[in-house]
């Protein structure tokens, strides 16, 4: 824990200060700073020089309160009606899928960089860590109606995106 | 520990501040229907974002599957219809004249007999009904969209003229917040994927400006023509948001804000598209 707050010291603190003091980037540093604390998402750099994401916010508590399902996960991903995540994601491990788009980032491996509740929260309000995306909520517990998910579907979900290693 | 815990926060919350007001103003300038955006963005026709193949198609007419409407709105024009047994011709000359040359790339625009904003579309049916006495045509038929083709083919290489003052104010303020407004289950906007991603994958097709200058277009994927309208009710159903009918009043809004948005391109009617 000691660790983490160090990290979230020291990103944060550089993150101000770099947006002055780092030249020539000003706008898409700026961009960067405000990505890390608007949405409470660091990230930095270990000393063996691999990226770590961080996060404060996240949800923990499973929608249904039970486990998701990795294969129900990768239909919803793949349906056009419900999920349709590669209209914008790439998927290596599903690309005898053709017409993937790339809005968003590439989802190779995202599942050994964010854990279930980080995933669970990006799903759910993507804009709690990225302020800019335009990628929708998927889930709205107020308004069932209003939701483009269900519960169920974004457990399931979770489970598959856990695969993506 | 405690004294850098205290000190996280605080460092946390200058954050905050330091970046909120230049945050907020950057959203508010990207958010700001009319000149913001469009403006400051460098413009490319959308042919720029097509596959090659389908890009040399539409630029030879010989093979473009749009241009055989080009062909029957040219028969049309000439061709007498209705009780009053005359053509469009007979009112306003053939193609080769400037002012049908130019007319399509006004739309839509005040038309001061109806005391609004119309389509070419609408201008069509009016001159139908008054001029010829002739039934009108379906927005979304095959003779509707070949007279639209045959006149906006005549317009081609001409900016869009439309005016976005006026009696037109009112509308093209709708049409611009329309661009910009989050829309369906998705609340995605127009702006978000031609404003700001243009030229990135969304599914197999490159997403491009929203320039609606090469319409009615042709798709080969699906086998038909495609009038604008029509475009933007798929638009809809791709942010999972109800559709609205041909020429509605919104639509009408967006198809001038878009025109004025393209002003410095020039039109390339009818195009082709994957």
């Amino acid at each position: 824990m000691t660790g983490l707050r160090i990290v979230t010291f020291l990103a944060v603190a550089s993150c101000i200060a770099g947006a002055a003091m780092v030249p020539g980037s000003g706008t898409a540093y700026g961009a960067e700073c405000k990505r890390k604390t608007a949405g409470f998402y660091l990230q930095d750099t270990d000393a063996a020089g691999a990226r770590n994401l961080r996060s404060l916010q996240s949800i923990t508590q499973s929608l249904t309160g039970m486990q998701g399902n990795a294969e129900r996960g990768r239909e919803v991903f793949i349906d056009r009606q419900r999920g349709d995540c590669l209209s914008c994601h790439k998927v290596s491990s599903l690309s005898s899928f053709a017409s993937q788009g790339e809005i968003g980032s590439a989802l190779d491996g995202i599942g050994s960089k964010y854990n279930e509740a980080q995933l669970r929260q990006v799903l759910v309000e993507p804009k709690a860590y990225f302020p800019d995306t335009m990628m929708p909520a998927y889930y709205r517990a107020d308004a069932p109606a209003a939701s483009v998910l269900t519960a169920a579907e974004i457990e399931d979900l979770v489970a598959f995106l856990r695969t993506l290693r | 520990m405690q004294p850098i815990i205290g000190l996280t926060v605080i460092v946390f919350m200058a954050g905050a501040l330091a970046i909120g007001p230049a945050g907020a103003q950057t959203a508010a300038q990207a958010q700001t229907p009319g000149m913001g955006g469009a403006a400051a963005m460098h413009l490319l026709p959308g042919e720029e974002f097509l596959p090659s193949d389908v890009r040399a198609k539409q630029a030879d007419d010989f093979d473009n599957p749009a241009y055989p409407y080009v062909e029957a709105g040219e028969a049309t024009w000439s061709k007498s219809e209705g009780l009053n047994g005359k053509s469009c011709e007979d009112c306003h000359g053939p193609g080769s004249k400037s002012n049908v040359k130019q007319a399509a790339a006004s739309y839509p625009k005040y038309v001061p007999s109806v005391g609004k904003i119309i389509t070419l579309e609408s201008r069509i049916n009016i001159c139908r009904r008054n001029g010829l006495n002739a039934p009108a045509l379906q927005d979304i038929s095959d003779q509707m969209i070949a007279m639209v083709a045959y006149l906006r083919w005549l317009s081609r290489g001409l900016p869009a003229s439309v005016s976005a003052g006026g009696q037109a104010a009112s509308v093209f303020e709708r049409g611009s917040e329309l661009f910009y407004a989050k829309i369906g289950l998705l609340q995605l906007s127009c702006a978000q994927c031609h404003n700001q991603k243009f030229g990135q994958k969304f599914g197999g097709e490159t997403l491009s400006q929203g320039h609606a200058l090469s319409y009615p277009v042709y798709s080969l994927s699906q086998r038909r023509m495609i009038p604008l309208h029509e475009r933007f009710r798929m638009c809809n159903l791709l942010a999972r948001a109800e559709p609205q009918p041909i020429n509605a009043p919104d639509y009408v809004a967006l198809e001038l804000y878009l025109n004025w948005r393209s002003k410095q391109l020039t039109i390339t009617a009818p195009g082709v598209r994957p």
